[in-house]
């Protein structure tokens, strides 16, 4: 079965965090890094990395979750994957 | 407390102790005026910069760490090692955010260790370090050494061999390639034997109204998103808007110490944006929270021997400083020469003053072979600069007199070699446009750090608008006119306080006004204010704030440094060196008429049109009524 996921391209990562904060305030209403999905750029020279924890629903309530909606890049978009 | 974390760490070097307070002072907002306020009340006239009773303020805002736009953005306030005056920074990356995350607003740091030690504030914990396995390193070696000890998600401020040796043309360098520059603070930081703050945090930024805020920070992205500007900001960086290319072109270049206005056509070519993305370009690189990353990384292909073959973040102002400045026709040259500054923790605008200065002197015959350790210093020599940036960090024979910046090194020189020394107040100058944008100039020439396009300069005047836009916007006709005089005062007034709020907000200047008018200003950074703090006020009130922080910045300059008047004025060639080709061809400042703009700038800011000086009713209705207590006793406040 397909379900929709959260699709990473590293290359077009700038490693600005915004998809950390926009899916940590919709689900604790302040700013923080502490979310459920998590951005590795503080290496320069190196390519980002994304990890989606399980914890991500997909942000049912809007049209596009939060993290897509706040990448300014495009690095994130909506994906499918087999479950 | 929403906005604010809450907690301010003091830390003193000496008897290495620190004590956290609650935060205060938010009648400064944060950032830069919390900064000026803490630095004019804490510092006497008497400190040396490079002393223990010099202050290194880190410092956040409001809006850091927060959605709204650029909202990564650190001031490092300090007494300036270069003026002597108010010195302050202003850097990108993701250092300030994570401070916030930490538990912190602002880190305080004053006396000087016995030993080098670095500072480490891990989730609300502050620890002094050892750091004399670090002593030595370049940035990026202590960078990734702090790391390694303190984990991977660590942010790190740090400073290399030129702050060590306490270089007047340090800079601290945050994620490796920003740099706090300006005002010698990587050789305050070096003066305190304090190689790096190191801080990672959990913690989190609260709002007072978090639906008001989070559709304010929506509207904010979504008028990014539509500005022309922004997206070329985004995909071709600062340099593809203000370098060689770009939305501006065919503008003033600075070429040859700024000495001629226009560069030859084919070695503009080879400086163009798209050759280093296409040639050297890999990862972009985005400060925390920034809809437009405008940094990227480059690396030489095949070349990684010494690491300076990689570089971050080449703006329009690093490809002037290492390109026409030094007749430097050489993209791979830029690229390392970039590298390197930031390895070794340089401030590369000084850093090209300095050099350029040398450059022409070596020209005019005043240096020899004799003076310059056997180097030829001829234009376009660019084995010479990348020799020189190792020479300047570490102090090494000819190295030792560039050190100190351009002002410093025409003193040491002597031989009338201060005439081609391009600084305002010993602030080395790395700009285009001096001589062809009038209100730009007098931003540069008032800048309260010395010198600068980053205060009260207007971006305005390239893009011939008609006089209804300006007068919309500015509310006189001649913002978009380059040569023009009238009403610049107001123009240079107007960005010097949007600038001194948006550096205490803690976000970015490039998504404001000053790039697109369109973008946010006063009244969009109140209400993003109120809804992240609770506190209501008025764009007009904000606006306010701004000439407060400048008014107090002002006052620590002519309390610390004894400036007026005559301080306000570009270097002379800018007055009777006229540009020689291009667009502006002809174009000079004329001395009469800026004296005239500069008296106007002055009575804008109720200040004494002779001395320059604040008045003692403009400061008391400001509120700052203590400070024209200090001025009155020193004899330096003016009348009225």
């Amino acid at each position: 079965m397909l379900r929709e996921t959260v699709a990473f391209e590293p290359s077009l990562c700038s490693g600005c965090q915004a998809c950390m904060l926009g899916c940590a305030f919709r689900r604790m209403r302040v700013f923080t890094k502490e979310s459920s999905i998590y951005i590795e750029a503080n290496h320069l020279f190196a390519e980002p990395k994304m990890i989606l924890h399980p914890s991500c629903d997909m942000c049912p309530e809007f049209e596009t979750p939060m993290c897509i909606e706040f990448c300014p890049t495009g690095a994130l978009r909506l994906g499918r994957r087999f479950c | 407390m929403h906005g604010w974390v809450g907690r301010v760490l003091h830390v003193n070097l000496t008897d290495r102790k620190w004590e956290i307070r609650s935060s205060d002072r938010l009648d400064f907002l944060g950032g830069r005026g919390y900064g000026a306020s803490v630095l004019f009340d804490a510092v006497g006239p008497d400190a040396h910069p490079l002393g223990p009773d010099n202050l290194l303020v880190f410092s956040s805002g409001p809006l850091t760490g927060t959605l709204f736009p650029g909202s990564g953005r650190l001031s490092v306030v300090t007494k300036s090692a270069v003026t002597c005056g108010y010195g302050s920074s202003n850097v990108g990356g993701h250092f300030a955010a994570e401070m916030k995350f930490a538990g912190f607003d602002h880190i305080l740091v004053s006396g000087v260790a016995s030993d080098p030690v670095y500072l480490s504030i891990m989730d609300g914990v502050p620890e002094i370090r050892d750091a004399k396995h670090l002593w030595g390193k370049t940035t990026w070696e202590a960078e990734e050494a702090i790391r390694k000890e303190l984990g991977r998600e660590t942010r790190v401020a740090c400073i290399g061999p030129a702050g060590e040796t306490k270089a007047l043309v340090a800079c601290i360098i945050v994620d490796k390639g920003r740099a706090a520059g300006w005002s010698g603070s990587g050789a305050v930081m070096g003066s305190k034997n304090l190689k790096a703050i190191a801080v990672r945090g959990h913690g989190a930024v609260s709002v007072a109204d978090p639906e008001g805020f989070l559709a304010e920070c929506r509207k904010a992205w979504a008028a990014i998103g539509r500005s022309r500007v922004m997206g070329q900001m985004k995909r071709y960086g600062m340099l593809g808007i203000s370098g060689m290319d770009g939305l501006f072109s065919g503008g003033p270049q600075g070429v040859k110490n700024l000495r001629e206005g226009q560069w030859e056509g084919h070695k503009t070519l080879k400086l163009k944006e798209v050759v280093f993305r296409e040639r050297f370009g890999e990862y972009r690189f985005g400060c925390f929270s920034c809809p437009t990353p405008c940094n990227q990384t480059y690396r030489i292909p095949g070349d990684d021997k010494d690491h300076s073959g990689k570089c971050l973040g080449i703006h329009a102002n690093t490809v002037r400083a290492f390109g026409p400045n030094l007749d430097i026709d050489s993209p791979e040259v830029v690229v390392r020469a970039t590298s390197l500054v930031a390895q070794l923790g340089m401030d590369l605008d000084a850093v090209t003053a300095v050099v350029a200065w040398a450059f022409e002197a070596w020209e005019k015959g005043i240096l020899t072979s004799a003076d310059t350790d056997g180097m030829e210093l001829t234009w376009g020599n660019s084995q010479a600069l990348l020799d020189l940036l190792w020479k300047m960090a570490l102090r090494e024979g000819f190295g030792s007199v560039l050190a100190d910046g351009v002002r410093n090194a025409a003193l040491a020189v002597g031989r009338s070699s201060d005439r081609f020394a391009m600084h305002i107040k010993g602030t080395g100058l790395n700009e285009k446009g001096l001589r062809e944008y009038v209100g730009w100039a007098l931003g540069i020439a008032t800048s309260t750090r010395g010198a600068g396009h980053l205060n009260g300069a207007p971006l305005t005047e390239d893009r011939q608008l008609p006089k209804e836009v300006s007068r919309r916007h500015f509310g006189i006709d001649t913002a978009y006119e380059p040569a023009a005089y009238e009403g610049k005062e107001h123009l240079v007034f107007y960005y010097e306080r949007l600038k001194a709020v948006i550096d205490s907000l803690g976000v970015c200047y490039c998504h404001s006004h000053w790039y697109d008018e369109n973008l946010y200003g006063a009244d969009e950074l109140a209400r993003a204010f109120h809804l992240a703090t609770g506190m209501a006020i008025t764009g007009q009130d904000l606006m306010r704030v701004g000439e407060r922080i400048y008014n107090l910045e002002k006052a620590f300059n002519i309390l610390h440094a004894g400036f007026s008047r005559k301080d306000d004025f570009p270097p002379e060639r800018f007055f009777d060196q006229p540009v020689k080709t291009g667009r502006y061809q002809g174009a000079v400042l004329d001395r009469a008429k800026w004296e005239e703009l500069l008296t106007r700038y002055y009575r804008v800011h109720g200040w004494d049109a002779k001395s320059g000086w604040p008045s003692d009713a403009r400061l008391r209705d400001l509120g700052l009524g203590h400070v024209a207590d200090r001025l009155k006793e020193c004899g330096r406040l003016a009348e009225g």
